[in-house]
Order: structure tokens, then sequence, then C-alpha cells
């Protein structure tokens, strides 16, 4: 039964020595059963014990992150694992083989990783080089270029004309010719400028320079130019050349130039004075260009194969080298942490965890494997004890049926230890409730066949890696909802809007008016089609299907205070039991359950012929309350008056259970304080005594009472938290069963929104027949076929379904469940190796 | 009425801020860094908080100019994304927001090649919320010529305007017939300090102006007040710190200086100017200020300026006083709804923060002893709203 309660936790000791610690711990997580307690979650991760070898695990997750992220650079596919188990024997196998201690494994790999990673560094480093070197040639290329054709032809010419001694070349850098001509000497000054800079550079050059220079700016047409520090991204240059006054001795001009260049980080290139030169100097930059380049592409195959190396499938595991890394290294990481939740004392590490019940054999029996497994090695020591501080965490095993529907419980709070799950009943009455606002053959039929789908091809979808993978999770769910939808379809007899006369109808037209064939006939199965055909079509359907949500949601309810009773006995809690759970289930049925009681004995009577003395169920509950004890008229049986009496009782019944769940439990609560107080005062006194006579007094004892002492409430605290849940079970009882309406509510707007599409797109064209309905029909269909898929299978299931949720997590839990209970965490490998395998799909 | 329209085209940036709110180390944090030993224990320590991400590839022995840096380009980073989701006034005004850190980046660049310190150096020290391109530039810088590096450099940048008017009004203070080698003297003297503080305070008040003008009313609610200030903290400041100042040797030259320093908003002007500007004392200012609010309090824990020589890293300075008053009034600002206070807001919260950070690195880098009075000096932002 550990999914109708918790399993039952129980506290053990753990004590293991240091120098096995990591033997011990590994083949406990391998167990899947152990929850840790952290000795003292008040300390920081940073300052335990542990925490070093995180922070070592951290860094290296980091380098391969580095490295994955180049793999990916290079549009290299990882054969990510696919199955975590093959991966944790490979492991095993791994430990095993080797001579040294199992957790000097990871020194291997940090020392391993850290060789790879810097050798990678260094790669990549060196083909930053040369792709810088790469650039700045293609840059000197087009500055030859772009300068030659923005100087023009002449300018070699006079340049010419310098090397024949007229002219006087000055400065040491080649780049900056300067030119005599007549007695003006003019400098040059050639090279590349990011694009986006280029109108700043003008700007700042005509200022500081008043405007005593002539420049052109190109823009390069070649998109090789990379950068490599950020993602390989195509930079824009633009070469420029500026020509300013200069020579003799006014240099200012020069040295302002000079450091706009510096501020603009612009490269120099050398710019040749004549035209033998600019080739031989072209020549040279195309030739270093082409090596460089073929240097480039070995290093970067260079770096492939390096790649290569971490994407090896190694056969054992079948997955990439890198990935089995990390995940070794997230499974050492996770060691860690669990045993980061022991306390150093001397050389033992002393921890605490909850297991469930009957599973010390198996863990004593892992701590004996390790025994034997590792001579020398101390084994570690299991001591049942008692409980400290926090209550025990709620463990229920679940399976793949009602893994989603205790997720659902779970997302609202997860059940206290002990308490009754609403889980369990979840699986039941959640796919009902959807089903009945969902409820439509067709579409029913449609949720159905994709549950049966999911489950059938369960495998082969998860091997094709299909759209619908991510659904597989919820496929029971979506095969229970179908199928009660698809049931309650038949219940409605709506078939997309149209209800089908599979049966033959009861009714027949006679003279244009609709009349029963024989008295007695009932139509086999759900509702007769027939209503589709009269007026009063809706009225009839809403009535029907108000009083039938109104029946489920008192029964739902009800089942709700039920469980509240069981909780009450489980816990031994009679307190609760006779002032709360029974007053409040009596209150329940006199009030609502009377009402279903009502709708249920008008239905038996035949009112053929005598319709407008149907009494109204409505008006009768609210005489009931506002005219007790009067005549009932019209009557629902006999002349009226044991029917008023009847009521009277009732609610009489119902006033009097008030009182009954207000006021004896605050009475109670409270002098079982002040009991407790005084017995804590007598302690005190005891301990008082006992602490004049030993000094050092107990502190456990001590830290319970202090406990105590918060507990400690006032009578006026209780009887307002009573107050409080008085007020809310008795108006909740009204809301709650009022609430219950959307499963009447989302069924009409589903028939009604069916309706209208069937009306809008397919009607027409049936109606009108012949070819042009022909065609009528085919476009209709199409729009029909949309709008059914988007509207109501998509939009209209998440409704239902999130109205469902909502029935069970306000209307249902809520009568019983406390919901503030703690999950049980399991310490496992697999666990967390498979929540990284998740992360890369 | 603004309130009703603030969230069409602010709402989401307002958002963002908002959830930025919980990124704010809380005392408990600030309790726990104190307990960090040593620096890279510091650094692990804040790889679990917001900053996780801005520290994780560096070594851990994280100097603290780097430290600074890393967390500065966090928040730089944080607000660019919000500029870049804003539109309208809101960008204009973000924009206006980071000018203040402009300034600090120029004066700074300024300083630094006065003092001949490497141009990499000083580049790699931007503040990266006050960063554009054309700061590289200041390199051209010869001597003190501050107007031929306004008309080369800084004249189309953001802060241009502020440094035009910042030449002229130092250019009009000098006498009749001024000479161009007096203009070089005096631009020889400036320390780069004074050209910091006029420039702030010409900033601050351009900025009034255009919250006044620009601004919805539940903004400029908001952020008047808080402008007005911080342009009376700016004025206390100025006073203070020429009180007893060696460099200002006559009175008039001190009136002058002050009068070209102190903002002309605020709350204390132009009622109390008079009184302030003449005020010598500790006293005189406590005198002057004291219609305004609660400055009278704030200064009454002030140490005296003429005493200067005996102050060291215990003294409750008077910026510590007002960084504390300050921090209240921008964590309730903060918490205001429909304003674009809270971006100012956050944005002063969050240098707090890293003024608190990078302390706590100093003291913990120097290995002070725990009981060392230097460790309680830190403000904790939103500390304030809990009592």
């Amino acid at each position: 039964m550990n999914f109708f309660r918790s399993k039952t936790m129980s506290f053990q000791k753990l004590i293991i020595p240091r120098e096995s610690a990591w033997d011990i711990m590994n083949i406990l997580a391998e167990q899947d059963c152990i929850h840790f307690v952290d000795f003292d979650p008040s300390v920081p991760m940073i300052n335990r014990l542990f925490s070093n070898h995180i922070k070592r695990c951290d860094d290296l997750l980091i380098k391969l992150s580095f490295i994955e992220h180049e793999i990916k650079k290079y549009q290299k596919t990882i054969t990510y694992s696919k199955d975590v188990n093959l991966i944790v024997q490979n492991f095993k196998l791994l430990i095993r083989d080797r001579s040294k201690a199992s957790q000097t494994y990871l020194d291997n790999v940090e020392i391993d990783i850290e060789k790879k990673h810097l050798q990678l560094i260094e790669q990549v480093n060196n083909l930053e080089y040369l792709y810088e070197k790469r650039n700045k040639l293609i840059e000197h290329k087009y500055v030859m270029i772009k300068g030659q054709a923005i100087l023009g032809k002449s300018f070699f010419q006079t340049a010419n004309y310098v090397a024949e001694g007229f002219m006087n070349i000055q400065g040491k850098q080649l780049d900056y010719i300067k030119l005599l001509q007549g007695s003006i000497k003019f400098n040059y000054l050639v090279s590349v400028i990011n694009k986006e800079d280029k109108i700043r550079f003008k700007r700042i050059i005509f200022r500081i320079t008043k405007g005593n220079v002539w420049m052109n700016i190109m823009d390069i047409d070649n998109y090789e130019i990379i950068d490599t520090t950020n993602n390989n991204l195509r930079l824009l240059k633009s070469v420029f050349v500026v020509v300013y006054p200069g020579g003799g001795g006014s240099n200012l001009i020069t040295n302002k130039l000079h450091k706009i260049c510096e501020s603009f980080q612009i490269t120099k290139y050398k710019f040749p004075e004549n035209n033998i030169k600019f080739q031989e100097i072209l020549k040279q930059v195309e030739t270093d260009l082409v090596e460089t380049k073929n240097l480039l592409q070995m290093t970067q195959s260079q770096m492939d194969a390096y790649l290569d190396d971490f994407l090896s499938v190694s056969h054992n595991s079948k997955c990439s080298e890198i990935e089995e890394l990390k995940l070794f290294l997230i499974r050492e990481k996770y060691l860690y942490t669990q045993l980061n939740y022991f306390q150093l004392q001397g050389s033992a590490l002393y921890g605490s965890m909850w297991l469930p019940e009957g599973m010390e054999i198996k863990i004593e029996k892992a701590l004996k494997e390790v025994q034997n497994k590792n001579e020398g090695l101390p084994a570690g020591y299991l001591q049942s004890s008692l409980p400290q501080g926090s209550s025990p965490p709620t463990y229920f095993e679940t399976n793949e049926i009602t893994w989603g529907f205790q997720e659902i419980v779970n997302t609202y709070g997860i059940p206290r230890y002990k308490e009754i799950n609403p889980g369990l009943l979840t699986v039941m009455t959640f796919p009902f409730l959807f089903g009945v606002m969902f409820a439509d053959i067709g579409h029913g039929l449609c949720l159905l066949l994709l549950g049966l789908y999911l489950c059938i091809y369960n495998q082969d979808i998860k091997n094709a890696n299909s759209v619908l993978k991510h659904t597989l999770i919820v496929r029971h769910m979506l095969l229970m909802m179908g199928f009660w939808a698809f049931y309650n379809g038949w219940i409605y007899n709506d078939f997309m809007s149209v209800p089908l006369n599979l049966f033959g109808s009861q009714n027949e037209i006679n003279q244009y008016k609709w009349v029963l064939k024989d008295e007695s006939c009932v139509y086999s199965f759900g509702i007769d089609p027939v209503w589709m055909c009269v007026t009063n079509e809706l009225t009839f359907i809403n009535s029907y299907k108000m009083k039938l949500a109104v029946i489920i949601g008192v029964i739902h309810m009800s089942f709700g205070i039920i469980l509240k009773g069981l909780n009450a006995i489980y816990f031994k809690n009679w307190l609760d039991f006779f002032f709360e759970f029974i007053p409040q289930l009596i209150f329940f049925i006199c009030s609502f359950g009377w009402m279903d009681f009502l709708i249920i004995y008008k239905w038996f009577i035949n009112w053929t012929g005598r319709t407008d003395e149907a009494p109204s169920v409505i008006t009768l509950m609210i005489n009931m309350i506002l005219a007790p004890g009067q005549q009932v008229i019209p009557p629902l049986w006999g002349d009226g008056i044991s029917e008023a009496s009847t009521q009277t009782a009732m609610l009489l019944i119902a006033l009097i259970c008030i009182p009954i769940i207000l006021i004896p439990k605050p009475l109670f609560l409270y002098h079982r304080v002040k009991k407790q107080e005084k017995e804590i005062q007598k302690n005190q006194t005891q301990k008082d005594l006992y602490r004049e006579l030993n000094q050092e007094s107990n502190l456990q004892e001590s830290i319970k009472i202090s406990k105590q002492e918060i507990h400690h409430e006032d009578f006026g605290d209780i009887f307002v938290h009573q107050v409080i849940e008085t007020i809310e079970f008795l108006l909740g009882s009204i809301s709650n069963t009022a609430s219950y309406l959307r499963l009447w509510a989302l069924s009409l707007a589903h028939g009604q929104l069916a309706e209208v599409f069937f009306q809008m797109c397919l009607n027409g064209g049936i109606s009108s027949g012949g070819f042009v309905g022909a065609i009528r029909l085919v476009f209709g269909y199409s729009v029909f076929s949309l709008i059914t898929f988007g509207v109501l299978m998509m939009m209209d299931v998440m409704e239902c379904f999130l109205h469902a949720l909502r029935l069970h997590w306000v209307e249902f839990q809520s009568k019983f469940f406390k919901a503030d209970g703690y999950a049980f965490q399991k310490c496992s490998y697999l666990k967390v190796m498979k929540e990284n395998v998740d992360l890369n799909e | 009425m603004d309130l009703c329209v603030f969230g069409v085209d602010d709402g989401y940036a307002e958002a963002i801020i908002r959830g930025l709110r919980a990124s704010f180390l809380t005392e408990a944090q600030y309790q726990q860094m104190k307990n960090c030993a040593s620096i890279p224990e510091l650094k692990s320590f804040l790889e679990e908080t917001d900053y996780q991400n801005c520290l994780q590839a560096d070594n851990p022995q994280i100097p603290t100019s780097i430290l600074r840096q890393r967390l500065k380009k966090k928040l730089a980073d944080e607000f660019e994304y919000i500029e870049a989701q804003s539109t309208g006034t809101l960008t204009k005004y973000l924009f206006h927001l980071r000018c203040r850190f402009m300034i600090d980046n120029v004066v700074n660049m300024i300083e630094g090649l006065k003092n001949k310190i490497d141009i990499e150096i000083l580049l790699s020290n931007i503040d990266p919320l006050g960063w554009f391109p054309e700061i590289k530039n200041i390199k051209v810088l010869e001597g003190d010529d501050y107007s031929s590096l306004y008309r080369d450099v800084l004249i189309d940048t953001p802060i241009g305007v502020y440094f035009m008017k910042f030449l002229e009004e130092s250019i009009e203070n000098l006498h009749e017939n001024r000479t161009l080698n007096d203009i070089q003297n005096l631009f020889r003297e400036m320390k780069p300090e004074y050209i910091r503080t006029s420039l702030k305070k010409m900033w601050l008040e351009d900025f009034y102006v255009f919250c006044e003008q620009e601004l919805m009313p539940t903004s400029q609610e908001v952020l008047l007040e808080l402008l007005k200030f911080e342009a009376d903290f700016k004025t206390i400041q100025v006073i203070y710190n020429s009180i007893g100042n060696r460099d200002l040797n006559t009175a008039a030259k001190i009136i002058t200086t002050r009068k070209q320093l102190c903002p002309t908003i605020g709350n204390l002007y132009p009622d109390c100017e008079k009184m302030y500007l003449q005020a010598m004392t500790l006293d005189t200012l406590r005198e002057a200020v004291k219609g305004c609010d609660n400055y009278r309090d704030l200064l009454k824990d002030a140490p005296d300026p003429l005493k200067r020589e005996e102050f060291n890293v215990q003294t409750k300075t008077l910026d510590d006083i007002m960084y504390d008053d300050e921090c209240r009034r921008y964590a309730l600002a903060f918490d205001g709804q429909g304003s674009y206070g809270v971006f100012y807001s956050y944005l002063k919260l969050k240098e707090q923060e890293i003024r608190n950070i990078i302390w706590l690195a100093e003291m913990i880098s120097r290995k002070l002893a725990k009981n060392h009075p230097g460790w309680k000096k830190i403000i904790i932002p939103f500390s304030h709203l809990g009592k």
C-alpha cells in the first residue's frame, strides 16, 4: 500500500571512516534508496569538507564545455548517451580494473582533461594568430591595390622622380612618403580602418588638421577578414589615404596624425614609393598570403583530428568520449555533494539518512560488500536512531501510469508523511471528470486513439525521435482521458454535435408530432437522439447535465470528507474524527446530500402529462432554509407535510453540526496546551535541580523544550483559527458545489462550439446537395477539420484539463489534504545522469 | 493618468528591472561574505550569487581592480539590455543616466594622461557604463590644451555640451583683459577633480531640466525629488570639502569657486545660497542648511573637515553618511510604481552594491581583524526598508 500512504521511513545514522568514504558513498548511491539529511543546512556549501572536490569537478566541467564549444564550432556532432545504465556499468568496470584506490580516478581524469585543454587552447591561439596574420596580409594587399587606385598612376611617376634624387624621402618608416612638389612637401598616409569608424575618423582628421588635408576612403569588398575573438564574424574594413602638407620643420600635423592613428589602433603598412618596389611588395604579400592560407589549412585539419579524439565512440558506453567524461564528472560531483551532508568528527564522517523500511538489510549488505572488496579499508557502520527535528520525507513509488497523476498532486503540495495520497485517487477521478467535460463520442475517440497509438507504439516512437516523443510520458493519462470522454459522449449521445441513433429512437413522427412508440419504452443507452429535433433541447440537456454535475460533485466531495475521517483514524486523532469529520460529513449529507436525493427522487417519478406539477429542486432547497416546516407545495411526495418535516429535521441536524465543528476542538486544544505548559514547567524545575547537580546539562532536551515553546499559542489564536476553518468549510461546501457546475458549463461550451463549427462548415454543403454541395463540402471539410483540431482537440482539451485540475486541487483536496510534507530525494547516480542526458535532447 | 499608460511603452523595461531586484545581495549574504577568509573564497561565494557568470572565467586570485571591472561589466550589460528594450523618452532618459559615467571616464582619462599612465591601462579601467567610441581618441590631448581637446574630440560626443559650457565659464571668470597666457595658466592649474565636479554639476542641472520637461508627472515627482536631494548633497559636499582647503586661500576665491561648483537646483538653492557660500566652518554650514529637511541631522555626525589629518578608516566620513541616506531614498524610489525613478535607483543601488563588494574584498585582502570597524562600513541596499 505504499502508494496510498507514504512508505514507512526509518531514520538511520551512518558512520563511515574518512578513508573509505568514497567507496561507501559510491556503493550507496548505486542502491537508489537513500535520502541523506544535511547535518546543518546553515553551514554554507563552501565551508564543507568536500567543497574542494566539487570545485575541481566544476572547473573540469567548464573546461569540457569549452572543448564542446570548439567541437560545435567545427560543426561536428557529439554522440550523446542514450542509455545511462551502460555508462554506469562502464565506470564500474573501469574502476574495478584499476589497481589504485577508486577515488583517484578523478585525478587521472583531471590530469588528462587539463592536458588536453591546454593543448586545445594552444591550438586555438595558434589558429587565431594565423587568422590574424592572414587578416593583416589581406589588408596589406588591399592597401596596395586600393591605394594605387586612389592615388592614381601618376603617383608612381612622380615617385620615380623621387628615386632619381630630386625628391627628398624622409622618415624612417616607409609608409610616410614625403614629396617635394615645387616648394610644398606632401606626405602620404595609407592604411586600413574599420568601416564603422570611417566617418568619425574623417571628421576628427578634418578638425585636427583644420581641413588642410585631402583624404579619400575606399571600402574593401573582400569578406575574408574574420574576427576570431568574436565568433568568426566578418569584419568590414576600408582603406584610406590621407595627403597632407608637411615636411620641413613643422611636424605638428604629422605628430597629431600619428596620435590619432594610434588612438584608432590603426596598423601601419608598407606603401612603397615607386612602381618597381610596389610590384615587389605586392608579390611578396601575395606569396605570404598563400603560405599563410596553407598553414592555416594544416592547422585546421590538425585541430580537426584533435577534436575527433573527443568524439570517438567507445563500444562499451555507446557515446562520445567527451560525453562520457562529462557524465563521469557529474557523477563524481554528485557523490561529493552527498558526502558534504556528512559531518566530520575525528577521523570519521557522521551522517544521517532516511531509509524506506526494510532497506536496512540491503544497505548493510552493500557496506559489507565494500569491506570484502577492499581488505584494508574499514567499513561503515549503520545504526538506527530516533529521528531528530523534521518529520520523515514522503516517499511513493510511482510507475509509468501513476507518475503523471502523482505529479499533478505534487505540484499542489507534497502529501504529509503517511497522509492519504490523493495521487492514487486522482488516477481514477481525474480522467473521469475530464471526460465529463470533454464528453463527445467523436472527439473522445480521437483522444482515445491517440492514447492507444502512444501506448502501443511507445518504443517505436521513442526510437524514431518523433515530435510525439514528449507526449509519451503522459500517454496513459491521455488514454484514460480519451476513454472517459468517449464514454461520456455516449451518455450524452453527442458525436461532434450530432446525436447518433444507433439503438433506434423510441419516438416516432405521427401527424407532424413526436409521440412515444409505447408507454414504457426507454432508449437503451444515453439520451434519445430525438431530443435533437425538439425546441426545448438545450433546456433539457442543460438541466440534465447540471444535475449530473452536482451529483458527481457532492459524491466527490463527500469522498474527500471521508478521506479526512480515514486520516484522523490513521493518526489516531480522535479530536478531529469526532469534532470535525463526523459533524462535517453529517452537515454535508444533510444539506447537499439531501439535494442530490431530491434530484434523483424526482427523476424516478413519471411526470408525464402533469409536468406543471413537478416541483423545482432549487425552490425546494430555498424554501427549506427560508420557510422551514411549512407545507411543501407542490410536493414531491405525499401531501407535502411529511416532506416538510423531513426537511426541517435535515436543517436542524445541519445547524446543530455547526457549533459542534466550531466549539469543542479549540477548547480541547487549549486544554492540551495548558497541560503541556505545566509539564514543561515541572520539567524545568527538575532540570534546574539537575543542572545544579550536573553542570553539563542535556543540550538536546533544552532544544526540544525551546521548540515546544515556539509552538505555544494562546486561546485566541486557536479559536480564531478554528473559526476560519469552520467558515471556510461551510461557505466552501456551497461554493464548491456550485463550482462543480463547471462540469456542465464546459460540456455545454464544447457542445455549442462543435455545433457552430458543424453548422458553419458542413451543414450548408450537406443540405444543398448536388455538385455545388460537393464542392462546398470539400472546402468546408478542410476548414472544419482544421478548426476542430485547433480549437476542440487542442484548446478545449487544455481547458478541460485545467478545470479538472482545479476541481481536484481546490474542491476535492481542500477537504482532507494537508500537503505540507516534503519529498524523498533518493541519492542516485542514475537520476542525475539522466537529468543531464535529457538536457541534450 | 500617466499610470494607466505607463505600461504601454515602458512596462517591459520596468518589468525587467523589477525582476533584477532579486539579484541584490541580501543581508545574510553580506554576512557570509564577511566571513570569507580570502579572495578566492569570496570569489567562489560570489559565484553562487547572481554574479556567477561574469566571474567564472577568472582565476581565483582575482585582483580587486579586475573584480570591480567584472562587476561593472555585468551591470553595464544589464543596463544595455534594458536600453535596447526601451523606446522614446525612456531611451533618452537612460542615455542621460549614462552621461554621468561618461563624464567620469573622460575626466579619468584626462587625469591619467596628465600623469603619463599608459593608455592601455587607462582604457582597461574605463567604466563600461560610460563607454563611447571617442573615448580612445582623448589620447590626442596635448599638455593642458582642453579647448583643443574639446574642439577635436569631444565636440560631438554626448558630453561635449557640458565641456563647452565648462570651458566658457572658466574663461569668463578670468579678469577682463585676459591673455592667452592667462588661459594656459588657468588650465595648467586646474585639477581634474575640479573639472569633474563642475561637469557633473552641469549634467545634474541639465538632467533636472530634462526630467522637468519631458517626463510624465509621476516620474517627475519621484525624480525631481531625488535630484533635488542629490544637488543638495553635492552642494554640502562642495562646501564641506572647501572648508579649510589650502589651495583656496582667499575668501573671495573660495566663494567664486563654490559658486561655480554648487548646483543651481535643489532645496537649498537659492534660499540658503548666501549663507552656505560664506560658511567657513562646519558649524556655520550646519546653521546654513538647518532650514531643510534632515540635513542638520546628517551633518551632526559628520567629522570636522578642519581636522582632516586625523581621519582614518574608522571615521564615518560625510560621504558614508550621505551614501547611507541616499541608499534609503533610492530603495524607496525603487519600490515606487510607474515611474522612471526605478531605473535611476537601480543604477545607484547596484553601484552601491559593487562598492560594498569591493570594499569587503579590500578588507579581506588586507586580512583585517574581524572586529575592525571597517567591516561595518557597508551600506546594504533595501536594508532600510525592513525597519
